[in-house]
């Protein structure tokens, strides 16, 4: 059965003492059955958010509703909302059995229903081996397995999960990165993942939010983002590395981008009218776009460099190189991206041969625009809700 | 060190602590008119009785009132063991994990009051429990230290190092605040309060003062107390008497420590922290 | 907006109903007498009379006054300064030596921690035998090694370490068990980390590892000790009486003998502000080099 449980957040605000906002006004409606990953950086308040969710932090205004059911002002434990921890919190005095049993114990629940439930548990997410062991004797991925168990057990109508893969080793978390999502499309409850990995964002959600400074940034597929970031800081947030920035600028109908130049004729429809009349642009170019140019790339900006390093990674290989083209202001581009940038540039490429100089190119409706405070141009940020 | 040495001088320390208890011990087996008999020489009879005999014991076990006194200490000690236990979980969980106004004072109050032995306002302290009409009772004797400053710093600083999380877990999974301390935030400080229990209880052995002060009553004194009054400077003392009846009273708090005592060393019974 | 303030009012009054018990206790017990003490300390109330006069701060004079009571404070520092590391440092050693050896480990325990439990007035008189000048077991073992004998209580400038040895004697137990739930609680593998730097002795690894991790143990054990310390009463009330010269003559014991032997409510409740005063120093002091840090945290 699938439980119908929509989260409707609105104007949800949180400040501690002391003035400094910790939440911007921030809205949100997470269909039913839909997985939202919140991303971030570290103090972005992905996690104020979700213990505001979660009943565990009182929010200072605004409204939460979950199903037809307001619980702005419920107690957790009211909420009929599980989470999983970054660190678990398993009961260290208890078995995995009882860990499981714990929150069914709670609901004052029979002794057989609970045996049941959690055999069926246990069953589902390969414990049965593990039953009597105490956390402290459970590795990272058990540990983890049992957390989810804790919270599906009670078959809630929210989940809520903070960075559940970030204790785990890389291997382990590829592998319960796809269990998590496989075990959210059965139960269809609906999810909201808190990570600061970009590459979980990108693999589970419906939709990402990404934030930053408690202020929300975009919302929307992963795919979209990626294509049509709102700003520099999604578009460096969500893709392996981020773009490559240049600057540009707008003169008589081109721009130029030190010795290159790119003509307005090359460009999609409605990027040209959004650069009419402006000077100073920033270009943002992802390094897995970039193509190793030849005489055909006619309408493609060009770019010449100098390699100055090389690193290889499996079959692809991440080349830095440096280019007279015309860098950015790095530290005002820094601050946008909210993130430290350098003036060198990376082309990532499976091909394995490369010379010492490099000539790249890259498709002009591939290339993002953005204005001097960092929004993109021409492209509309997906920020419908 | 070498093994050999090592192993000496952990047993010569430990020996010089028993020794005195072991002396009290030896003179509670020996007959008054053997007390001093071997005291003049060094000899092994200066520390073993020659004609070792019970008589001491079959009097200390006859005065009219001990066995009550050694009642009282053993009842004043699980109580009050208990009770500051108690009362020490409370505040400490509001402490750690509770916002409220004079939070910050209160716990200052608390550092500050850790400094005070509560001995040194005993003339005021009899005012108060005076006025309460609760001198010569047991909860007047109770009352003063049921609740302990120690105690408090001791568990709050346990329940500092329990996650968080765990409380959140644990309310998210139904538990109220009540359950949240009884099966999240307690069987893991398990430790701490079987070492704030255990310590309270035996500190009770220690009183001298106040109970001297605030109950005059014979049968609801505490044993030590009454043994003190055994001694009698102007007259000759029945030491045998003394000792033998001081080493009962040892025996009850001895064996409760020796039950609990592993308890101590388990990791997180102590201390401020990690 | 009310309702959410009426949650955070609700989590205060869930707080302050948890903490009361102990806010009552603390009112009641502590802050109550220490300030009506301080309040009897400008009177010259004595029990047994029906009229309290104000004194001002006469009894304070007197006090000043009083070569005795100089002598108190400084026995009882003295003594304090003594017994504190003393026993501290024992306590310490004690645990080091005996931890993580096996089955004989409650043993020791037991034996370290029998002193505490030991009915001190009986005890008391076993030391005075131990320590009696001519039968005395210690005076015995130096005649028989040839020494002179020592005045244990009956010399002035013997009377106060004697007292401070059996303080040490009673207290270092209590320390040791709660040093070795401390040591119990340090991480393995920072002896392995210390090792891997090149921490070889036995000192190195107590210097890097042990002394800093213990700190907050530490802490903890020199302010109970030092509670305990300065309230010591029962050698000075049952062998010395505070003789000789006043080189036994403490304070905890000063208060009582003003208080309940002659009834000088107003003048011994003046000595109680300055033991406070005076205890309040040492715990500032101590809070400073101690961990002040671990204290607040």
């Amino acid at each position: 059965m699938i439980a119908m449980h929509k989260l409707v957040l609105r104007s949800v605000t949180k400040s501690y003492t002391k003035g400094t906002t910790v939440l911007k006004p921030f809205d949100l409606v997470a269909q039913s059955g839909e997985l939202i990953v919140l991303v971030g950086p570290s103090g972005c308040g992905k996690s104020t958010l979700l213990k505001l969710i979660a009943g565990l932090e009182k929010l200072d205004d605004g409204q939460i509703l979950l199903g037809d059911r307001d619980i702005t002002d419920a107690e957790p434990r009211q909420r009929k909302i599980a989470m999983v921890f970054q660190n678990y919190a398993l009961y260290p005095h208890l078995t995995v059995r009882e860990n499981l049993a714990y929150p069914l114990r709670r609901q004052k629940l029979r002794m057989p229903a609970i045996t049941e439930k959690v055999a069926m548990v246990a069953r589902q997410l390969r414990l049965e081996e593990l039953l009597d062991r105490r956390p402290s004797q459970l590795s990272g991925g058990q540990k983890q397995r049992v957390a989810m168990g804790r919270a599906i057990i009670r078959e809630p109508d929210l989940f809520l999960l903070d960075e559940p893969l970030s204790n785990l080793d890389a291997a382990l978390r590829t592998h319960v990165r796809g269990e998590i999502r496989d075990l959210q499309r059965r139960l269809g409850t609906t999810m909201i993942y808190v990570t600061h990995d970009q590459v979980e964002a990108q693999t589970l959600a419906d939709r990402v939010v990404i934030l930053r400074d408690g202020e929300v940034q975009q919302i929307g597929p992963p795919q979209e983002i990626y294509a049509r970031p709102a700003n520099i800081f999604a578009a460096a947030f969500l893709g392996a590395a981020p773009p490559n920035f240049l600057a540009g600028r707008v003169i008589n109908g081109r721009i130029d981008v030190g010795q290159a130049s790119l003509p307005f004729s090359d460009l999609p429809g409605e990027c040209r009218t959004a650069l009419a009349g402006r000077e100073q642009v920033y270009l943002g170019l992802r390094p897995e776009l970039l193509r190793a140019a030849d005489d055909h790339y006619g309408d493609h900006l060009v770019l010449h460099g100098a390699v100055s390093s090389r690193e290889i990674v499996g079959n692809t290989q991440n080349v830095y190189f440096r280019t007279d083209t015309a860098c950015a202001d790095m530290t005002r581009l820094s601050a946008l991206a909210g993130r430290y940038l350098t003036d060198e540039l990376v082309w990532t490429t499976e091909n394995s041969n490369t010379g010492d100089t490099v000539k790249l190119a890259i498709r002009p409706e591939d290339i993002l625009f953005f204005d001097a405070e960092g929004q993109a141009i021409g492209t509309h940020g997906s920020d419908t809700l | 060190m070498n093994r050999f040495s090592s192993l000496t001088l952990r047993f010569l320390l430990a020996a010089i602590f028993v020794a005195p208890i072991l002396l009290a011990l030896a003179a509670s087996f020996r007959d008054n008119s053997e007390m001093y008999r071997h005291a003049g020489s060094l000899s092994f009879w200066t520390f073993l009785p020659s004609e070792p005999t019970l008589d001491a014991y079959r009097r200390a076990i006859a005065l009219p009132r001990l066995p009550m006194q050694l009642f009282n200490t053993v009842l004043l000690g699980f109580v009050m063991a208990t009770g500051t236990a108690v009362s020490s979980l409370l505040a400490g969980y509001a402490l750690s994990r509770f916002r409220f106004r004079g939070r910050e004072a209160l716990f200052l109050l608390m550092l500050f009051t850790l400094f005070i032995p509560v001995d040194v306002i005993l003339p005021p302290l009899f005012f108060v429990i005076r006025d309460l009409g609760l001198i010569d009772s047991f909860w007047g004797l109770a009352l003063p230290f049921i609740f302990s400053p120690v105690g408090v710093y001791l568990i709050r600083q346990a329940i500092e190092e329990v996650p968080r999380e765990l409380d959140h877990a644990a309310s998210l999974d139904g538990a109220g605040l009540w359950e949240v301390l009884r099966t999240a935030i307690l069987p893991n400080i398990r430790g701490a309060v079987i070492a704030c229990w255990l310590m309270h209880f035996v500190f009770v052995w220690e009183w001298y003062l106040w109970p001297l002060t605030a109950m005059r009553r014979d049968d609801g004194q505490l044993a030590q107390v009454a043994i003190a009054g055994l001694i009698d400077p102007l007259r000759s003392t029945d030491y045998a008497l003394v000792f033998a009846a001081a080493i009962l009273t040892i025996v009850p708090a001895f064996i409760v420590f020796a039950l609990l005592q592993r308890f101590l060393t388990s990791s997180q019974a102590t201390t401020g922290g990690k | 907006m009310t309702a959410l303030s009426a949650q955070k009012r609700a989590e205060a009054r869930i707080g302050l109903v948890l903490a009361s018990p102990a806010i009552l206790l603390l009112v009641l017990l502590v802050v109550l007498p220490v300030l009506a003490t301080a309040g009897f300390s400008l009177t010259d109330y004595r029990l047994g009379t029906q009229t309290i006069g104000f004194a001002g701060l006469d009894n304070y004079g007197t006090l000043w006054n009083d070569p005795r009571f100089w002598q108190s404070v400084g026995n009882t520092a003295l003594y304090t300064l003594i017994v504190v590391p003393g026993s501290v440092g024992l306590g310490l050693g004690a645990a080091l030596l005996i931890e993580g050896r096996g089955w004989l480990r409650p043993f020791y325990r037991v034996a370290y921690f029998l002193p505490v439990a030991s009915t001190f007035i009986a005890m008391a008189i076993v030391w005075e035998f131990l320590m009696n000048p001519s039968v005395g077991l210690f005076n015995q073992i130096l005649f028989a090694l040839g020494l002179p004998g020592i005045n244990f209580f009956g010399n002035a400038q013997t009377a106060l370490f004697s007292m401070a040895a059996i303080g040490i004697w009673e207290l270092t137990g209590f320390n040791m068990v709660l040093f070795m739930a401390g040591l119990a609680a340090i991480p393995r593998d920072l002896y392995d980390a210390c090792a891997v730097d090149g921490g070889e002795s036995g000192w190195d690894r107590f210097r890097m590892v042990t002394w800093p991790m213990l700190g907050p143990t530490t802490f903890f054990v020199a302010i109970i000790t030092m509670i305990r310390a300065v309230r010591v009463f029962e050698v000075a009330a049952v062998i010395t009486q505070g003789r000789p010269e006043g080189a036994t003559e403490v304070l905890l014991y000063s208060i009582y003998v003003q208080a309940f032997q002659y009834f000088n409510i107003g003048y011994a409740a003046a000595l109680i502000v300055v033991f406070l005063v005076v205890t309040a120093l040492i715990a500032l002091v101590q809070a400073r080099f101690g961990g002040g840090r671990e204290a607040s945290r």
